[in-house]
């Protein structure tokens, strides 16, 4: 907590000593003025007009205190501390009146006016902290919203208030756990200013001094506000309560005002609760499939891994978990997503505006953070599904500095395929598990570490013969520094891996694993400095260190007669230094300019193929082999990334942004399936793979309403890839040491717009959303050897021009609320054999030009039903039941169309996944 | 494509196990009925005769080819304006004896009933002799291999076709035939024991030389034979390997033709792409077609391999039928022997007779798919090419 302990006693005393001082002094001055009015049964709002209007009194009230407030009161030429005092008798208000006319009317307690008499009589000997005083009213029960009743003096009161700004600066931290609450927005409305807290939940807000009423938000919590007197810089330190045992909070609360004050666009941010509400197929709340209700982003189908935003693909997300990558987001084939709900703390996108901080990947960033544990005592949660369970526990490790959270998850599907009729269905099996561990430290105020440590394991197998297994790995340690009160520093070191493996050893014979395995190391380090409310900069490094294993088959048993086959292993380097800065130019045009420059290091060992110049590369136009030893430098790219976003607030309710985005991506995920599959290899740019690139222009309108209740905004955005990967038809990807034989350069465009109507809070919330969007692609490799559309602009494989998406949630009581979602989206493009014809002595089939036709439109509704239980502060577990009904219409929509050849015919068949609804229901508990 | 098989199967599987709720639907998209049918060109001209074959693509289920005949198919000089027809010779086929020069181009030209369209000029290529057609046993199996070289380096591409033609025997000689309740001895051009069957090829056969220093074809396996899977090698085996030098964009063609077979939409399968052409439809430009032609000399070689001379023992004799052998005298009446062979199911083989009297006394009869060659597919009338 912030200021020190020791701050803390001088405080506390100094607060006992002004309660403790009668309130005798309050209206010693002034008090000549006087009055005449008469009111019966008015409202406050009445009398305080009265009084301004007949005095150079200026009255300070809490409009949200007073508004039930009705008075009688009948003066005439009465000084205005009777009148008020007559009219405030027994309604519990209190009124005081300062030296420079100034009437501060207040519940339960007054305010004091003034410091005991000499208190300042020796400014020289003033200790520091007198200069960051916060009058504090809580008398001990600093807990809970009487805070937002109070009036904070900040600052070092002086007679009169000058002109000029003043910055408060404090922290916003979680009133159960003392966790910090990063990201928790911080503002006035009148005139907009706002800022949001740093990592560690520390904030720093230039506004004018005088009266104000700062509001604060943040996602999961419950929004706040604080009336405070700012007379010169000051502290306020801000406690939040979690808003999930209340249940009052909104849905999607966060960047409330944000939306229209944050200089970037296209960034969407949930809380647990928000994903918590959207009905699954499973049971389970899952990251993923919230993230595909947002505007932009979409997937090729229900059971697949991974999303594409923005007319990108799958492999141009970054998914970050606490810092390190995560490869495979997915479980069971994408029916779940590779994170525990429990512990999440919140999921942010990136899809426009990409900070300069972020780099590698050319169409979002989906950073996922866990939660700290509790600081304060160990608690727990858990969820039970049908399919699923998961347990989390966490709680302070010896003293309130450090915190564990410990989260696992695992299925039992293998339980229901034991209990099958069908034999093959029997002796398969599918399960995964994760396990989360997350410990925190913190050192001191300004120092705290982070260590979080992720693994994830699926496997599956069918009728005892082929196993397949995937697991994610992901550690990281995290140092957050406040190195003064300006500037901020934040390092991490990050490891993942991704691997999977094909084992298949029914057949002595042919018995093999197949192995693929990547290995990222990361180091990252990033310093912010706040110069004043105006201008702040942030600066880093990040490097990535590639191992990957691209395959490697080898024999297993003794009898078998596979032939072992290693490739060779590829080794890089991913280097960058970015900069940007956040420039307030006026009130209301604010730019966040940054510049990112990356290097890419390919190096040996590895040999690389030559191939004959301006022919199309194949194994037979090799034409000379290097080889590269240890080490060597093999291939360099690098280039500048530029990060461009800025903002016109046209009134305090509507602004306008315009943002551009320059990417690079040196990774590629190699899959010339429609679905990912879990088999999907990971490749690095080399001396032929050329890292993609990619540029975004964005420009968005957003406008608010009823202070941020309603939220609206269009964004439009176009976007075009270089040297994106498409494959040669038969493309060979596993396996294959001469991979860019099979792989062409592509070009990809896409643009659309968003518009999105979200009531943000109310018995009412949710968002509507349309995305008009395209994503096209053309192939123009020179050396390709093949034009696919004869190069001509084609649809991509999740090319689903109209979406629209509603997500709505009712809440009847504090413990039953009701979700309702609707998706409506185009059908995906496919490809489809249109005829077929005797060819080269034998029946060939042909093809429609690539993805000219689509499958039928995708519609679907769900429902959910939560039902808390009672809300009793202490009870041993909370617990709450969630009733969802996942494709209430029971629409089949297809999942995918195919053709099979029967009886001398060929026969289309079109698969749902879900085609008819699906009703689950999930025990959550909370202890 | 066995993993994505698998992955596809257990989408299924897991569906099937966890949900009970997936449903497969027959799906006919509308745009697949209502297809537009396109003409198909495979051919090629040599310096001595020009084949083309045409078709239309068939609505997907239909699996017969739809031959194009009614078509005007003339071949061009590019320096000579030469214009001569093609001779129609039905099912689809058109063909001319040309004399060709290696110093013009050529074009094909196509005047369908609706619609023109032309072929881009080609030069004449030059193909490299065949230097042999050979065979070996590779872990069992039977196969064909071809080498060739171009001193000049210049072909670098290879088209190959081949026409496969092999005789069987049927297990037993009907040395006789029942015809109007008379028995007579079958003439020996209308024997029924051996048969001669032909086969053409079915794959793509491409191959190229681009990654070698020299252009030198060596032993490219062009077809697979499993001894015991058919009668092919049960006698007499003979192939016709055929050699065409080709451009390298009918290369990629004839390669994506190839991959392309294979996939057939699902989602784990491979995108399938268009298949390049050079042909183009002068009358109405959006109008497809498929197909590549190309102009090469002809270059061809045959083997002849003996059963005894393979390595095999695991070679049918003749075709695996069940045969029960019956005998039918004399004696009980022409009725009896009428009701056997004279519904043409049993076959006369031998003749049964007497010891004493040497009189005919009756006939070994055989079920016909044990006595006519001709039931499995194959001729009784012996190519002009075979050799003894």
């Amino acid at each position: 907590m912030h200021p020190k302990i020791t701050s803390n006693v001088l405080l506390a005393i100094f607060i006992g000593i002004l309660i403790g001082l009668p309130s005798a002094k309050s209206f010693s001055q002034n008090a000549e003025s006087k009055i005449s009015v008469t009111l019966e049964n008015a409202p406050f709002n009445e009398l305080a007009n009265a009084i301004e209007k007949q005095s150079d009194y200026t009255l300070y009230y809490n409009s949200r205190q007073t508004d039930t407030l009705i008075i009688s009161v009948q003066a005439t030429a009465e000084p205005v501390a009777k009148v008020l005092n007559l009219a405030l008798r027994n309604t519990g208000f209190q009124s005081a009146i300062d030296d420079n006319d100034h009437i501060f009317v207040t519940y339960g307690r007054s305010i004091q006016t003034s410091l005991p008499f000499g208190f300042f009589t020796s400014p020289e000997t003033e200790k520091p902290e007198n200069n960051e005083i916060a009058v504090d009213y809580f008398e001990g029960q600093s807990r809970g919203n009487n805070a937002e009743e109070k009036v904070y003096e900040i600052g070092t009161k002086t007679n009169t208030i000058k002109k000029g700004d003043a910055t408060i600066s404090g922290r916003v931290v979680d009133s159960q756990t003392g966790e910090p609450i990063a990201g928790a927005a911080i503002f006035i409305k009148e005139p907009l200013i706002g800022v949001s807290a740093d990592p560690l939940g520390y904030y720093k807000l230039t506004i004018p001094k005088g009266r104000h009423t700062i509001s604060i938000n943040s996602l999961g919590m419950r929004e706040t506000t604080r009336n405070v007197i700012l007379y010169s810089d000051g502290n306020l330190d801000i406690e939040l309560q979690e808003s999930v045992q209340s249940l009052k909070e909104v849905l999607v609360e966060a960047d409330r005002e944000q939306n229209v004050i944050n200089p970037q666009m296209g960034i969407e941010k949930m809380d647990i609760e928000t994903i918590k509400q959207i009905p699954t197929a499973l049971g389970e709340s899952d990251v993923l499939r919230v993230v595909l209700t947002l505007p932009g982003v979409s997937s090729v189908g229900e059971a697949s891994t991974g999303f594409n935003v923005r007319g990108g693909t799958v492999d141009q997300n970054l998914i970050q978990l606490n810092e390190a990558t995560i490869y495979n987001p997915s479980h069971l084939f994408g029916f779940f997503s590779s994170f525990n709900p429990d512990i999440l703390k919140d999921v942010q996108l990136y899809k426009g505006s990409i900070p300069a901080k972020f780099g590698g990947r050319l169409s979002s960033v989906l950073d996922i953070t866990t939660r700290e544990g509790n600081k304060k005592k160990l608690s727990g949660a858990g969820g039970i599904g049908l399919i699923t369970s998961r347990l989390s526990i966490e709680g302070p490790i010896g003293s309130e500095k450090t915190s564990f959270v410990l989260a696992g998850r695992s299925n039992y599907s293998n339980w229901l395929l034991r209990r099958l009729e069908d034999p093959d269905f029997r002796s398969s099996s599918a399960s995964f598990y994760d396990v989360n561990l997350g410990i925190a430290h913190q050192f001191n105020e300004k120092n705290n570490l982070f260590f979080n440590a992720y693994l994830s394991n699926d496997q599956f197998q069918f009728r005892n013969d082929t196993t397949y297994k995937y697991n994610n790995i992901a550690l990281s340690l995290k140092w957050k520094n406040l190195i003064n009160d300006r500037l901020y520093s934040e390092s991490s070191v990050a490891y993942s891996q991704y691997d999977f493996s094909i084992n298949a050893d029914r057949n002595p014979v042919n018995a093999y694993d197949l192995a693929f395995n990547i290995q990222e190391t990361s180091f990252k380090s990033g310093v912010s400095y706040f110069l004043n409310e105006d201008y702040s900069f942030e600066a880093g490094i990040n490097s990535k260190y590639y191992q990957l294993s691209p395959g490697k088959f080898v024999p297993t048993g003794s009898e078998s007669l596979i032939e072992e086959e290693v490739i060779d292993q590829e080794n890089a380097l991913e280097s960058a230094l970015y900069f940007s800065a956040d420039l307030n130019l006026s009130s209301k045009l604010t730019i966040n300019a940054g510049l990112r420059y990356v290097m890419f290091n390919y190096f040996g060992p590895q040999d690389v193929y030559t191939y004959a110049p301006g022919v199309p590369r194949t194994s037979s136009t090799v034409i000379d082999t290097t080889n590269y030893s240890n080490g060597e430098m093999i291939k360099t790219y690098h280039g500048p990334e530029v990060r461009a976003a800025m903002r016109y607030i046209i009134d305090k309710q509507t602004s306008v942004k315009l943002s551009y985005n320059m990417q690079r991506q040196f990774i590629h995920m190699l899959s010339n399936t429609t679905a990912i599959s879990p088999t999907d290899i990971w490749k690095l740019s080399d001396t032929h793979i050329k890292p993609q690139f990619g540029q975004q222009l964005s420009l968005g309108f957003y406008k608010n309403f009823q202070y941020g209740i309603i939220e609206t905004s269009v964004e439009a955005y176009y976007k075009t890839v270089n040297n994106a990967l498409d494959f040669k038809s038969g493309a060979v990807l596993i396996m294959n040491p001469a991979i860019e034989t099979d792989i062409i350069n592509t070009r990809a465009q896409a643009y659309g717009v968003e518009v999105l109507l979200k009531k943000t809070r109310g018995k009412l919330n949710g968002w509507l959303s349309y995305t008009f969007s395209r994503s096209l692609l053309q192939q123009d490799d020179p050396i390709a050897g093949e034009l696919i559309n004869n190069g001509a602009w084609y649809p991509s494989n999740f090319d689903k021009p109209h979406d629209v998406t509603m997500v709505g949630n009712y809440k009847f009581s504090h413990r039953l609320s009701l979700s309702l979602n609707f998706t409506y989206s185009t059908g995906r493009p496919i490809t489809l054999p249109i005829s077929s014809f005797n060819y080269g002595g034998s029946e060939r089939v042909f093809y429609s030009d690539r993805n000219q036709f689509r499958i039928p439109d995708y519609y679907r509704a769900d429902i959910s039903l939560n039902l808390e239980g009672n809300h009793k502060v202490r009870k041993l577990a909370h617990s709450s039941w969630t009733f969802a009904i996942y494709n209430l219409t029971g629409r089949k929509n297809p999942y995918s169309v195919f053709f099979a050849s029967e009886n001398g015919n060929i026969q289309g068949y079109r698969l749902a996944i879900f085609g008819r609804p699906i009703p689950t229901v999930t025990y959550n508990f909370k202890f | 494509m066995e993993h994505t098989y698998i992955l596809r199967y257990w989408i299924f599987l897991i569906i099937g196990a966890f949900l009970f709720s997936s449903c497969l639907d027959e799906y006919n998209p509308p745009e697949i009925a209502n297809s537009e049918s396109i003409l198909v060109v495979e051919g090629n001209i040599s310096d001595v005769v020009a084949n083309i074959r045409l078709s239309s693509t068939n609505p997907l289920g239909q699996d017969q080819p739809t031959p194009v005949d009614n078509a005007q198919v003339i071949i061009e000089g590019e320096n000579s304006g030469s214009a001569d027809n093609l001779i129609p010779l039905g099912g689809g086929a058109y063909q001319l004896a040309t004399d060709l020069s290696f110093q013009d181009r050529y074009r094909i030209r196509i005047e369908t009933e609706a619609d023109v369209y032309v072929s881009e000029f080609l030069d004449l290529l030059t193909t490299p002799e065949i230097d042999s057609v050979g065979w070996e046993q590779v872990d069992g199996v039977f196969q064909v291999h071809v080498s060739s070289h171009d001193d000049t380096k210049s072909t670098r591409y290879y088209l190959w076709s081949f026409e496969e033609t092999w005789t069987y025997r049927a297990r037993y000689n009907s040395s006789y035939q029942y015809e109007d309740g008379e028995f007579s001895l079958r003439p020996r051009d209308e024997q029924i024991y051996f048969c001669w069957d032909t086969e053409p090829s079915t794959s793509v056969l491409v191959g190229t030389t681009v990654n070698l220093t020299e252009d030198v074809v060596f032993k490219q396996p062009l077809h697979q034979i499993v001894p015991g899977d058919n009668l092919k090698l049960s006698n007499k085996y003979s192939i016709l390997v055929k050699q065409y030098a080709i451009s390298q964009d009918a290369y990629e063609f004839w390669d994506l033709l190839r991959k392309n077979s294979e996939s057939v939409g699902t989602f784990f399968d491979p995108q399938p792409s268009q298949l390049p052409t050079n042909l183009t439809c002068t009358t109405d430009e959006n109008k497809q077609v498929v197909g590549y032609i190309s102009a090469s000399q002809e270059r061809s070689e045959r083997i002849f391999v003996n059963r005894n001379d393979l390595p095999f023992d695991d070679i049918p004799f003749y075709p695996a039928r069940f045969c029960q052998l019956d005998t039918v005298l004399v004696a009980e009446g022409p009725e009896e022997i009428d009701l056997q062979f004279g519904g043409g199911f049993n076959l006369p083989t031998l003749e049964i007779v007497s010891l004493f009297s040497g009189r005919v006394i009756g006939y070994q009869s055989a079920p016909r798919q044990c006595a006519d060659c001709r039931i499995f597919g194959g001729t009784n009338q012996r190519p002009e090419f075979w050799e003894n």
